[in-house]
C-alpha cells in the first residue's frame, strides 16, 4: 500500500533532476545558412529557392553578377555560447551565438561568424549584431570573376 | 341786442368755418359773407392765425413731452409685468396641482416633471462619464488583450536597428562592409577581397 508521500516522491525527484537543466539552458536561435555561387552569363538566372534574397542580389555589390546558384542550405538551432559548424560546398563556417536580447523592441542577435575556404584558410572572422530576420552575408571573389557567398539569418 | 346777438352768431360761424366744422351749405354762406364784409374777413384771418399759433404750440409741447411719456410708459409696463408674473406662476402651480393624477404613476410623473432640469443634467453627466470610461477601457484593452480570444491583436511599433559589425578580421586580404536595405529586411554584407587581388590592382 502506497502512502501519499511515496507517490509524490518520484515527482519531486524528477523535478529536481529536470529543473537545473532547464534553468541552465540558455537562449537559442534558429538560423538559416544559404551558400550561393555567383557568376555572369548571357541569361540572368535566380532560382526559386533564392527568392527571399532576390531583391538583395540585384543590388551592389551582387549586381555585377546575374546568375546565382544555391550550393547548399542548412537550418540549425544554435545555443548561446555553443559554436556550431556548418559544412559548405566550398569550405565551412562556424557560428557562435553570443547574445540574444529579447527586449521590448525587435530581438537583437549577436553572432560571431567565421568562414573558411575549401583549403581550410580563414576567409573572415566577424562579430555582428543584427535584428532577428536580417541577413549577414559573407562573400569573396573566386577566379574567373565569380563569387562565393554565405548568407545567414537567425530568429529566436 | 338783436344786432349784437347776430354779430355774435356771425363770429361763431366764422370761427366754426375756420375750424372746418360747418356743413357745406353753411360754409358757402359764411364764405360769401366774408367776401362781402372786409371786417368779417379780418376776423376770419385773425382766427386762422390764432388757430395756427395754438396748434404749433401744442405740437411743440407734445414733442417735448414725448420722451417723458415714453419713460413713464416703460415704468408702467414693467410694473404690469411684475404684477403679472407671480400671478401666472401661482396659476401654473395651481393648475399642476389640479391636473396631477392621484395614482402612483401620476405622482411619479409629477415628481419627474418638477425635477426635469435636474434629471436632464444628471443624464448628460452620466453620459459624459460613460463615454470617458469607454474610451479609457478601450485603450486599456488595446494594451492588454494581445492574446485574448476574439480580440484584435495589436501589433506593437517596432524600432528597427541597423546591423552592426562589431569586429572584422580578414587574414588573407581586406574586407568591405555594405548594408543593403529593402522591404525584406536589412542585410549586412562583408565582402572579402584577397590580398593578391588588391596587390594586382
Amino acid at each position: 500500500m502506497t502512502t501519499p508521500a511515496t507517490r509524490i516522491l518520484p515527482l519531486v525527484i524528477a523535478a529536481c533532476l529536470v529543473a537545473p537543466g532547464a534553468a541552465l539552458a540558455g537562449p537559442t536561435a534558429s538560423c538559416d545558412f544559404i551558400e550561393i555561387h555567383a557568376s555572369s552569363a548571357k541569361d540572368p538566372s535566380i532560382p526559386a529557392e533564392l527568392k527571399p534574397l532576390e531583391k538583395k542580389l540585384k543590388k551592389p555589390p551582387f549586381s555585377s553578377w546575374n546568375v546565382f546558384k544555391q550550393l547548399s542550405r542548412a537550418t540549425k538551432t544554435i545555443e548561446q555560447n555553443k559554436a556550431e559548424t556548418v559544412k559548405l560546398t566550398m569550405g565551412q563556417a562556424t557560428v557562435l551565438l553570443t547574445d540574444l536580447d529579447k527586449g521590448a523592441k525587435k530581438t537583437r542577435i549577436k553572432l560571431s561568424v567565421t568562414m573558411d575556404d575549401q583549403n581550410g584558410k580563414r576567409v573572415a572572422d566577424a562579430k555582428v549584431a543584427l535584428d532577428a530576420g536580417d541577413y549577414i552575408v559573407l562573400g569573396r571573389n573566386l577566379p574567373n570573376d565569380e563569387g562565393h557567398l554565405l548568407a545567414a539569418t537567425c530568429k529566436p | 341786442v338783436a344786432e349784437r346777438d347776430r354779430a355774435t352768431d356771425r363770429d361763431a360761424a366764422v370761427m366754426q368755418h375756420v375750424d372746418g366744422e360747418l356743413a357745406a351749405g353753411e360754409a358757402a354762406d359764411v364764405e360769401t359773407a366774408i367776401a362781402r364784409d372786409p371786417a368779417l374777413r379780418g376776423k376770419a384771418e385773425g382766427v386762422r392765425e390764432l388757430t395756427e399759433l395754438v396748434r404749433g404750440h401744442l405740437e411743440l409741447a407734445a414733442d417735448a413731452a414725448e420722451p417723458r411719456f415714453a419713460n413713464l410708459w416703460s415704468q408702467i409696463e414693467k410694473r404690469i409685468e411684475h404684477d403679472r408674473a407671480p400671478a401666472a406662476a401661482e396659476k401654473r402651480a395651481s393648475s399642476v396641482m389640479e391636473a396631477a393624477p392621484a395614482g402612483l404613476l401620476g405622482r411619479i410623473a409629477r415628481w419627474l416633471d418638477r425635477r426635469r432640469g435636474h434629471i436632464l443634467t444628471g443624464v448628460a453627466s452620466a453620459g459624459a462619464v460613460a463615454a470617458i470610461a469607454l474610451v479609457i477601457r478601450g485603450t486599456a484593452d488595446q494594451v492588454t488583450t494581445g492574446d485574448a480570444g476574439g480580440a484584435i491583436p495589436v501589433i506593437p511599433v517596432v524600432d528597427h536597428r541597423p546591423p552592426e559589425v562589431e569586429s572584422l578580421d580578414v587574414p588573407e586580404g581586406s574586407g568591405t562592409v555594405f548594408t543593403i536595405e529593402d522591404d525584406d529586411g536589412d542585410a549586412t554584407v562583408i565582402w572579402v577581397t584577397p590580398a593578391d587581388t588588391v596587390e594586382g590592382l
